[in-house]
């Protein structure tokens, strides 16, 4: 049902972005072959509106269009000239790489603000509120340019662009990590501060318990499955991000390409890396969505009462 | 009731050594101190109730014995022992032994003291883990001991199960037999019944009179005196923050000495007779609300005894005025006749009023019914339901929470479309009838529910929410309309500078005030109170019914009274209707049902209740 | 990822637009202060008496006043031309006669930041009113329409919310071409959705809050509760999340024209800025480090103003 739900989703994106791009004025052959400025023959418009199949009625064309993604082909790129497939092949692992790193800085960071600010008390909170909004709404390129300048140039520890050593990821990492982490610290705190309030706490610690007992077996797992939750959107975040941040550090992968298949207006391109990212942020929200739900029992018993009614 | 295995254990050196001493406890949160010197003594097998209104300072005076009187609190006092143990000199790790080893608390609200995500048996297994050496299948034995010990039934199957899955009275009992698991010889129970349908509140409290038999030391925290009745030993009343009476049971609860015992005794409707308003004593300054802006601080300021005289009626709460109000006409009541709130004496009940006789019902409901959910799993809300009602008179409606009561009043107010059956209104389709044919007359049936707040916008206050409704939707200027507002505040007894208020700076009696105020000013002829009072402290209860009564006499309104508390339908009610799972299962004149019931849920439901006094 | 949870979730609390669903934290059931001032319909009487807390808003407050003076008559700020050129002063590092430093061009930058600001709000005001129109407008048939409407327009912000938001403007660039006109509409079109979800969710709170169930039992007719519960209510939210927003499309509209896709150097809006100075981050620093210090400045500014005003939002209702 869930999977069910996010291949819908799936498919109504696709149609959306198939009808969004017969938006553009012009014709698709003349942009195939470079644009109004190519000068192309009227025989090679001819060969290349049969080829793409532009000279179709609309219906058709959709239904070979949804054939072909179906079969993982997502058409042919205007500037590369090969297939967007294979190009998507080559980026991926690049972005992945860095959004998993970046997942996993961002949460530790997160995780340790969070804490820090229960534990340290009403000032603490106050000030770690502070850096995680400022976090939060820090932009891509100017953190990226600032850690560049600290830590490339500045104090020279860590190369300015990613070369393909493991010090190259650092600061990309770092630099879509930071804000998010900002958010999650957010999101952790305030659920944090909410399952402390709850009067299950006073029951376990009229019982006895230590308050490190009630924040292990109580407190934590209540704000762990609501974060746990967002990892779905986080992971959105990190795919717009990159767009900036492998920009930024001549970084290869989907964002980068992605930017310049934009410049040059490759639309098939365009369309197949927006798919994919569309296609990974659901996967993740999926997987992400149950990890919650396996944690927590009540959130299954609604959802399957509420499936009933 | 099975015995409780070793219950108590020996904690006392002497026999006469009390399980709980407390002399002279302040607890003060910043400058306010909501506390101001109590002293409490608890000896094995007694027990203890601590009796007070919300913003005493009992439930903060209970949790201070544990050390968990909250993160802002400051906690003194001359002597605060359990057994031979100071618990002011405890660190965390003494004070870690103490709480559920030797005491154990059962806190409010069963739903939210226990943890959602755990299953039950992992709270009774995290005592035994802590308070004793217990191996992990010894601990699993005596879980299951336990469930089975508090009356719980198929231990084996409901150990695994989460609170969400228990009912309101089971949970009830695995929080007590989590607690039990420590076995503590002091035992404190806040509001243990309050919650809880009244044949569960009578299970509760006989589970906990066994474990007082049993040798445990009870200190019972509750709002009810009626509810401590026939468990406690002792009692202590609590106003304030000081220990205003006490006594042992009997006496207290009989003679009492204090006017305030008096008036939280008197405030119960239980057995009061119809149309007999329930606080005719003048207030003393005690009981006296203060001003509520947002939250209740508790203040010392009010302190003094009943003794000052009642202050500028501009600065006083609406809960009081109104019992002023009442007062004063009935010491006068050769001028009833022109004044608004005229109840008749409470030496001459009342007749039944002229308009019960009239033949043609104002409302009459036939045979509604309605079912929510859908394919497969269908839930029949109301079944078959038929009322009558008529001007003048009450219809009590009883019945457990989720019986259907609430549905049936929705239905007749037209808030939802019934599968069957009609509602006539003085003999005209309501029920069901397009939304426009009925909205010129919507007029005539207006509502209060059990959470006024939630019935205001927020961003209206007072005034404009008066306006609003003098003026029939038109204006929220209160320009126009001030000698209406004022007629209104005036006739539910809330003072005029609350008019550029926010709902929420009113406190919860005021807001019931302002929803009856908002529901007159359609002038209706039928009132729908779905629990209007279940939210209240008894004394605010009290204020709020009698106010229904001397309003229904001076406009000859119709009331629907939806309630769940027996004491309080038979003293409101004419006629009555026992409600269960959706079907009305008897009806008729309040004192043949009550005093001869028909049914035999009615007779099972009237037992319970007059078993715990 | 289904539909059910998302409308599960108590997610209808203005917070940010950029905020993920889970995070607008049901805090209703938090005590609440009396009411000290609340921007529309107060009724309290407005007592000024600041508390610690509100001191951070009082400076967002300020820091966006200035900017918008700086916006709209930056010569009392800067009273320089921002393109003008001396090729002799090409590279100063800040200091002296030039407090940001120069371009390559010898253009006094802190001149052009000043004069940037005029565009940058400008843009980012546009993409702001841009995505909460439209948002409003899907949020109203979602959250007012018969169910078949709400399922369709709850469907499509669904789908739209898949994409990741710069990577939806990014989609919508490629059709509506580069330029500030383009990079308006890609971030006013790409927020919408996020903004959409949360008025829908705002105004069926609201439609079957306890109060409006009152003033149908009060007889109150359709047009009545729109216009005095439903559509007051929303308003106020609408107000906290264009605050909150507003931050948000600026950075996004500057990221836009750091990519090379929004306002084309030389013109003096931040993100072109930004651009221009992109290849010279190792070596003068200057370039990027002032324009996007007063991006994150006007972005903090109304991110913490929004949450005042979402703070109040919540409070009342």
């Amino acid at each position: 049902m869930r999977i069910g739900g996010a291949i819908l989703v799936l498919w109504a994106a696709a149609t959306a972005t198939f009808f969004a791009v017969r938006l553009i004025p012009g014709d698709p052959a003349q942009a195939f072959l470079g644009g109004p400025g190519s000068q192309a023959s009227a025989e090679a418009l001819a060969r290349v509106r049969a080829e793409n199949g532009f000279d179709l009625p609309l219906w058709q064309q959709y239904l070979d269009y949804l054939g072909r993604l179906l079969r993982g082909e997502l058409g042919t790129s205007y500037s590369l000239h090969a297939p967007v497939s294979e190009v998507v092949g080559e980026q991926l692992a690049g972005t992945l790489e860095l959004a998993l790193w970046s997942l996993v800085i961002a949460w530790v960071i997160a995780l340790g603000l969070a804490l820090w600010s229960v534990a340290g008390g009403p000032v603490a909170a106050r000030i770690a509120a502070g850096i995680e909004m400022t976090a939060a709404v820090l932009p891509h390129f100017w953190l990226g340019s600032v850690l560049i300048l600290l830590f490339a140039t500045g104090l020279g520890w860590l190369p300015a662009i990613a070369t393909p050593d493991a010090r190259g990821i650092i600061l990309p990492a770092l630099t879509l990590a930071i804000p998010l982490a900002g958010f999650l610290a957010q999101l952790l705190r305030e659920a944090l501060q909410d399952a402390a309030a709850q009067p299950f706490v006073l029951t376990a610690r009229a019982r006895g318990e230590s308050h490190a007992s009630v924040f292990a077996r109580h407190t934590l797992r209540h704000a762990a499955g609501p974060a746990i939750g967002l990892t779905g959107w986080a992971f959105g975040s990190l795919m717009s991000g990159a767009v900036v941040v492998e920009t930024i550090f001549a970084r290869p992968g989907l964002g980068r390409t992605l930017v310049s298949a934009v410049q040059v207006r490759d639309v098939p391109l365009v369309i197949g890396l927006t798919l994919v990212a569309a296609a990974a942020y659901l996967v993740v929200s999926v997987l992400s969505d149950l990890a919650e739900r396996a944690l927590n029992p009540a959130l299954r018993i609604r959802t399957e009462a509420g499936a009933g009614a | 009731m099975t015995p409780f295995p070793s219950t108590g254990r020996s904690e006392t050196p002497h026999p006469t050594q009390p399980l709980l001493e407390v002399r002279g406890l302040r607890i003060r949160f910043g400058t306010t101190e909501v506390v101001s010197g109590i002293d409490l003594r608890i000896a094995p097998g007694e027990c203890v109730a601590l009796v007070g209104e919300s913003g005493s300072g009992k439930s903060v005076s209970a949790r201070s014995i544990l050390g968990l009187a909250g993160s802002g609190a400051r906690v003194d006092a001359e002597v605060l022992r359990v057994a031979d143990t100071n618990v002011l000199g405890l660190r965390e790790r003494g004070l870690r032994t103490l709480r559920g080893g030797r005491v154990g608390l059962i806190p409010q609200d069963a739903l939210g003291a226990l943890d959602p995500l755990r299953p039950i048996g992992h709270e009774i297994d995290r005592t035994l883990q802590l308070h004793t050496r217990l191996g992990a299948s010894a601990r699993h034995a005596r879980a299951l001991e336990l469930l089975h010990a508090v009356g719980i039934p198929e231990p084996e199957a409901r150990i695994r199960q989460r609170p969400g899955q228990l009912s309101g009275g089971l949970r009830q009992r695995a929080l007590i037999a989590s607690v039990l698991a420590g076995e503590p010889a002091l035992l404190i129970a806040d509001e243990p019944t309050t919650a809880l349908d009244a044949r569960v509140r009578r299970g509760i409290l006989e589970l906990l009179g066994s474990l007082r038999d049993a040798g445990t030391g009870l200190l019972l925290v509750s709002h009810d005196l009626d509810a401590v009745r026939g468990i406690a030993d002792t009692v202590a009343v609590m106003s304030e923050g000081r220990i205003i009476e006490r006594g042992p049971a009997a006496t207290v609860l009989e003679h009492p000495a204090e006017e305030y015992t008096r008036i939280l005794l008197a405030a119960s409707p239980a057995g009061v007779p119809r149309g007999v308003p329930l606080l005719a004593a003048p207030m003393p300054q005690a009981i006296q609300t203060p001003a509520v802006t947002g939250r209740t601080e508790p203040s010392t300021e009010r302190l003094g005894s009943g003794s000052t005289p009642a202050p500028d009626a501009a600065t006083v709460p609406g809960d009081v005025l109104l019992a002023d109000v009442i007062t004063s006409t009935r010491r006068d009541t050769g001028a009833a006749g022109s004044d608004p709130l005229a109840p008749t004496p409470p030496s001459a009940p009342a007749p039944a009023p002229a308009f019960s006789s009239t033949p043609a019902p104002i409302l009459e409901a036939r045979r509604l019914s309605k079912t929510f959910g859908a394919r497969g799993f269908r839930v029949p809300a109301v079944r078959e339901a038929s009322l009558t009602l008529h001007l003048g008179t009450t219809l009590g409606l009883i019945g457990e929470s989720g019986s259907g009561k609430s549905t049936l009043a929705r239905l007749i107010l037209g808030l939802e479309t019934p599968d069957a059956g009609t509602v006539e209104l003085d003999g005209r389709a309501w029920v069901p009838a397009p939304e426009s044919a009925r909205r010129p007359h919507r007029h005539r049936i207006a509502a209060i529910f059990q959470d006024p707040l939630a019935t205001f916008d927020p961003r209206l206050s007072v005034d404009q929410i008066l306006a609003d409704a003098h003026s029939h939707g038109r204006t929220l200027r209160a320009a126009g309309w001030q000698r209406a507002i004022a007629d209104s505040l005036d006739a539910v007894g809330l003072p005029s500078t609350l008019a550029g208020r926010g709902p929420r700076e009113l406190s919860g009696g005021q807001r019931q005030r302002l929803s009856i105020a908002r529901a007159l000013a359609q002038n209706p002829e039928i009132l729908v109170c779905d629990e209007p009072v279940s939210a209240l402290d008894l004394t605010v209860q009290a204020r709020v019914l009698d106010l229904l009564d001397a309003l229904q006499r001076e406009r000859g309104l119709a009331l629907l009274f939806i309630s769940h508390d027996l004491d309080v339908v038979r003293h409101v009610s004419d006629t009555v209707a026992v409600m269960k799972d959706g079907e009305i299962r008897e009806s008729g004149p309040t004192e043949r049902v009550f005093g001869n019931p028909g049914d035999e849920y009615t007779r099972a439901l009237l037992a319970d209740t007059a078993a715990h006094r | 990822m289904s539909e059910n949870t998302r409308q599960e979730r108590p997610g209808s609390e203005p917070t940010s637009p950029s905020t993920p669903p889970h995070a607008q934290h049901a805090r209703a059931s938090q005590p609440v202060p009396p009411r000290t001032a609340s921007p529309w319909g107060s009724h309290t009487p407005h007592r000024f008496t600041l508390r610690a807390r509100d001191i951070p808003r009082l400076i967002a407050a300020l820091i966006l006043l200035l900017l918008v003076i700086a916006a709209i008559f930056p010569a009392l700020f800067a009273p320089g031309d921002p393109l003008a050129i001396d090729p002799a002063a090409g590279f100063q590092p800040p200091g002296g006669a030039h407090p940001f430093g120069t371009d390559g061009s010898g253009r006094d930058l802190y001149t052009r930041v000043i004069h940037g600001a005029g565009p940058s709000l400008l843009i980012g005001l546009g993409a702001t009113a841009l995505g909460i129109g439209l948002a409003t407008i899907l949020g109203l048939l979602a959250g007012l329409g018969p169910r078949w409407l709400d399922f369709g327009t709850s469907r499509l912000i669904e789908v739209l919310l898949a994409f990741p938001g710069l990577v939806l403007a990014l989609l919508v660039m490629v059709i509506s071409g580069p330029g500030a006109l383009g990079a308006t509409v890609a971030v006013g079109l790409a927020t919408a959705p996020g903004y959409a979800r949360i008025i829908r969710g705002r105004v069926r709170e609201i439609a079957g809050s306890g109060y409006v169930e009152a003033a149908r039992v009060q007889g109150r007719g359709r047009v009545h509760i729109l216009t005095r519960h439903i559509f007051p209510g929303t308003a106020r939210s609408l107000a906290s999340l264009a605050t909150l927003g507003l931050g948000q499309a600026i950075v996004w509209v500057c990221a836009l024209s750091f990519l090379g896709l929004g306002v084309a150097p030389p013109a003096a809006e931040w993100g072109a800025l930004l651009n221009e100075g992109r290849q010279f981050i190792a070596t003068f620093w200057w370039l990027t480090f002032f324009p996007g210090l007063f991006i994150v400045l006007t972005a903090v500014s109304a991110t913490v103003l929004g949450r005042g005003l979402a703070r109040t939002d919540r409070s009342a209702s």
